[in-house]
């Protein structure tokens, strides 16, 4: 009985120690976030100020004002662009936050390096950039990411093809190195046509996606060339990059690869005519309302861009489920 | 130059109304603002504002719909609005304008942008 009893108090005990020790630090944690909003409140007219350029003389000495009017100034960098992201570069650098990250970038704790990696992106410095191409390399997958996203954010020609090269040797996930291109924009684009005739064909495909959304009618010869790609992914992903591009003397090399082996080529590219918009491939796209699956629902949601009322004509007459399907779209859009 | 105009503010991120509201103030415009689209079209029939700028995602009602609203009514039906977005496809674009929208701003976005086109927008008022 005693036994019993003296383990009952005991679960107990640590039970209200948790529950106490739960409650401890809620109220430090809850005490820290109240401080940390009045100090917010203050500082807010000086970070607006400073947004807009105004010139500010009291910019706080002590280390904890400091960090909230960083992390504050951080958050409005993310939201503004033009003039006022200059006076933020210029803040973050002559103020030494950005100094702070990149010292962060070394810590031990991977979090920390994290935080700091994703920080540099928000502050867009190009002090950041050597530091943080070098941040790819990192052990942790979490600071590679940050340093992707943010190298993308800071905008230096020469990171592209830092991106690129940890992309094809696994250090990036196609997503993470795809949208820090797509950030970067055209100044990304010599890196990109290069890595489009890259020997990897995980590279080239990621390439030629980006080419569909980066690239002007220069880039037309390679996107043409890439529709022979030895491999089905590269093709179809060419053909939805000439889709995107526009560009209407892509439409006969188009109308060839809806001939393609491949379903999901000639699927991509059944879709691409529907964008390049020319009415005279309807009835090429209608012969293909037979072929496989993908195909046939790609070459119906083309030609209801193309036609939309001769769809809705046909779609009467036959018994096409996927003609059906656009018919009903479009009169539901009615 | 603003004559004290009112503007209407509406956005779900606190952090971009500040940054709207101190510009505009600045430029000596009133700034009502709003967290959701329900609040800023009850704030438009309220107070008639000579302009708004509303962001498009916001909870409850977005900012096509807010527009949309505006323009049904014949006492806010004048109101310009600017659309303040991320969403830039043209699809998006055209349907803003389509919802009775007179401009649009990308997010982010440039504060001084935003002020000029603010004073070409009450201007042709």
């Amino acid at each position: 009985m005693n036994v019993i009893q003296a383990t009952a108090t005991a679960v107990l005990s640590l039970g209200l120690l948790a529950v106490v020790s739960l409650m401890a630090r809620r109220i430090v944690v809850s005490n820290a976030e109240i401080k940390r909003r009045s100090a917010e409140q203050q500082l807010q007219p000086l970070a607006l100020a400073l947004v807009s350029g105004e010139p500010v003389d009291d910019v706080p000495g002590d280390p904890s004002g400091q960090q909230v009017l960083a992390a504050m100034l951080t958050r409005y960098a993310r939201q503004v662009s033009g003039e006022s992201r200059e006076h933020l570069i210029e803040f973050f650098e002559q103020h030494g936050a950005v100094a702070v990250q990149l010292d962060q970038l070394k810590s031990k704790q991977a979090w920390r390096r994290a935080t700091a990696a994703y920080a540099l992106g928000d502050m867009r410095s190009p002090q950041a950039r050597s530091a943080l191409e070098h941040a790819l390399d990192d052990r942790d997958v979490s600071v590679r990411f940050a340093a992707a996203r943010s190298l993308g954010r800071v905008g230096d020609q020469r990171s592209a093809l830092e991106l690129l090269r940890a992309y094809e040797d696994g250090r990036l996930v196609v997503s993470v190195c795809g949208e820090a291109l797509i950030q970067l924009g055209v100044i990304a684009l010599p890196a990109v046509s290069v890595a489009a005739s890259s020997e990897t064909v995980t590279v080239r495909r990621l390439a030629l996606q980006l080419l569909g959304q980066l690239a002007g009618p220069s880039e037309w010869p390679l996107l043409a060339k890439s529709l022979t790609d030895p491999s089905a992914d590269c093709r179809a992903a060419a053909c939805v990059a000439l889709g995107e591009l526009g560009d209407d003397r892509a439409t006969r090399l188009l109308a060839q690869s809806t001939h393609d082996r491949i379903p999901k080529v000639r699927a991509s590219a059944a879709e691409a005519l529907g964008r390049l918009g020319d009415p005279s491939q309807l009835d090429a796209l209608l012969t293909l309302l037979s072929s496989d699956f993908d195909t046939a629902r790609a070459a119906a949601v083309a030609a209801a861009r193309l036609d939309p009322e001769r769809v809705v004509q046909l779609a009467s007459l036959h018994s096409n489920p996927h003609l059906r399907e656009q018919a009903d779209r479009l009169k539901g859009q009615a | 130059m603003s004559d004290g105009q009112r503007i209407l503010l509406a956005d779900d991120d606190p952090d971009i109304r500040a940054l709207v509201r101190y510009r505009l103030q600045k430029a000596g415009y009133e700034v009502i603002d709003a967290g959701d689209g329900q609040t800023a079209l009850t704030l438009a029939q309220e107070h008639h504002p000579d302009l708004a700028v509303l962001d498009v995602m916001m909870p409850g009602m977005d900012g096509f719909q807010v527009t949309a609203a505006l323009r049904a009514d014949s006492k806010t039906a004048s109101i310009p609005v600017i659309l303040l977005t991320a969403r830039v496809h043209a699809a998006d674009v055209e349907r803003g304008f389509a919802a009775g929208a007179d401009d649009y701003i990308r997010k982010p976005f440039s504060p001084q942008e935003l002020l000029l086109r603010v004073q070409r927008a009450v201007g042709r008022r």
